[in-house]
C-alpha cells in the first residue's frame, strides 16, 4: 500500500448544505464523544488520586471547585447526558424505528429538551454551578 | 454492544456521582470499598474506554489523511485505553481488598 498522503479533494459539506437541526445534533454527538474521551483522563486521575494520594486528591478537588473546573465538569456532564440521549436515539434507529423525516425532526427537538432538563437536574442535585463552592 | 451496556452503566454512574458530590476523600474511599460499587464502576470504566476507543477510530478514519498517522493514532489510543482501564481497575481492586 503506497504511503502517500491522499491528495484527492474532499467533497464540500459545510459550505454546501443548509444547516438543519438533525445535522447539528449529529455533529454535536461526535464532538461530545471526543470531549468525553478527553475527560475520561481526568476521571481516571480522580480515581487514582483518591486511592493513592491524599495530596493529589485535595489538589484535584480544589481544581474541580474552581470556576474553570466547574465549567469543565458542567461541560463534561452535558456531554455525557447529551451523548447518551442521542446515543439511545441511534440505538432506536438501529432497530429501524423512527426513521421517517417527521419523526427525526420531532425526536431531535425531544432530544435537546431532555438533555437540557437532565443536565440542569443533575447539576442542581449535585449542588454545583460555575463559581460555586465544591 | 458497548453502547447497549453503557445505557444502564451511565445512568448508575451519574446517580453515583451526584451522591458523591462534595464528599471528602474518606467518604469516596468508603464508597469504593463496597464490592458492588467497585465492580459496577469497574465495568463502567472498561465499557466507556472500549466504547471511546471504537468511536475515536471513526474520528481518525474520517479526519486523518496520512495513513501512517492514522494508524499510529489508532494504536496510541488502543494502548491508552488498555493502560487507563488496567490502572483504573487495579486501583479499584486495591481499594476494595486493601484499605
Amino acid at each position: 500500500m503506497p504511503m502517500t498522503t491522499n491528495e484527492r479533494p474532499l467533497s464540500p459539506h459545510l459550505q454546501i448544505y443548509k444547516v438543519e437541526l438533525p445535522m447539528l445534533l449529529s455533529g454535536l454527538h461526535r464532538i461530545t464523544g471526543i470531549a468525553l474521551s478527553v475527560g475520561s483522563l481526568l476521571l481516571i486521575a480522580w480515581i487514582e488520586s483518591a486511592v493513592y494520594s491524599a495530596q493529589a486528591f485535595a489538589a484535584l478537588s480544589r481544581f474541580f471547585g474552581s470556576f474553570i473546573g466547574q465549567l469543565m465538569l458542567l461541560g463534561w456532564t452535558f456531554s455525557l447526558i447529551y451523548h447518551s440521549v442521542t446515543g439511545v436515539r441511534h440505538l432506536i434507529w438501529d432497530t429501524g424505528r423512527l426513521l421517517e423525516v417527521e419523526q427525526i425532526q420531532s425526536s431531535s427537538k425531544f432530544v435537546v429538551a431532555v438533555t437540557i432538563v437532565l443536565t440542569v437536574l443533575a447539576w442542581l442535585l449535585a449542588g454545583g454551578f460555575p463559581g460555586g463552592a465544591s | 454492544m458497548t453502547a447497549i451496556a453503557l445505557v444502564p452503566l451511565v445512568l448508575w454512574f451519574v446517580v453515583s456521582m451526584i451522591a458523591l458530590a462534595g464528599q471528602d476523600r474518606a467518604q469516596v474511599l468508603n464508597w469504593l470499598h463496597a464490592p458492588l460499587n467497585a465492580v459496577v464502576f469497574g465495568l463502567f470504566l472498561i465499557m466507556s474506554l472500549y466504547h471511546a476507543d471504537l468511536g475515536l477510530r471513526k474520528i481518525y478514519e474520517d479526519y486523518v489523511q496520512a495513513r501512517w498517522l492514522q494508524l499510529s493514532s489508532r494504536i496510541a489510543t488502543d494502548f491508552a485505553a488498555v493502560l487507563l482501564g488496567f490502572a483504573g481497575v487495579f486501583a479499584l481492586l486495591r481499594q476494595a481488598f486493601g484499605g
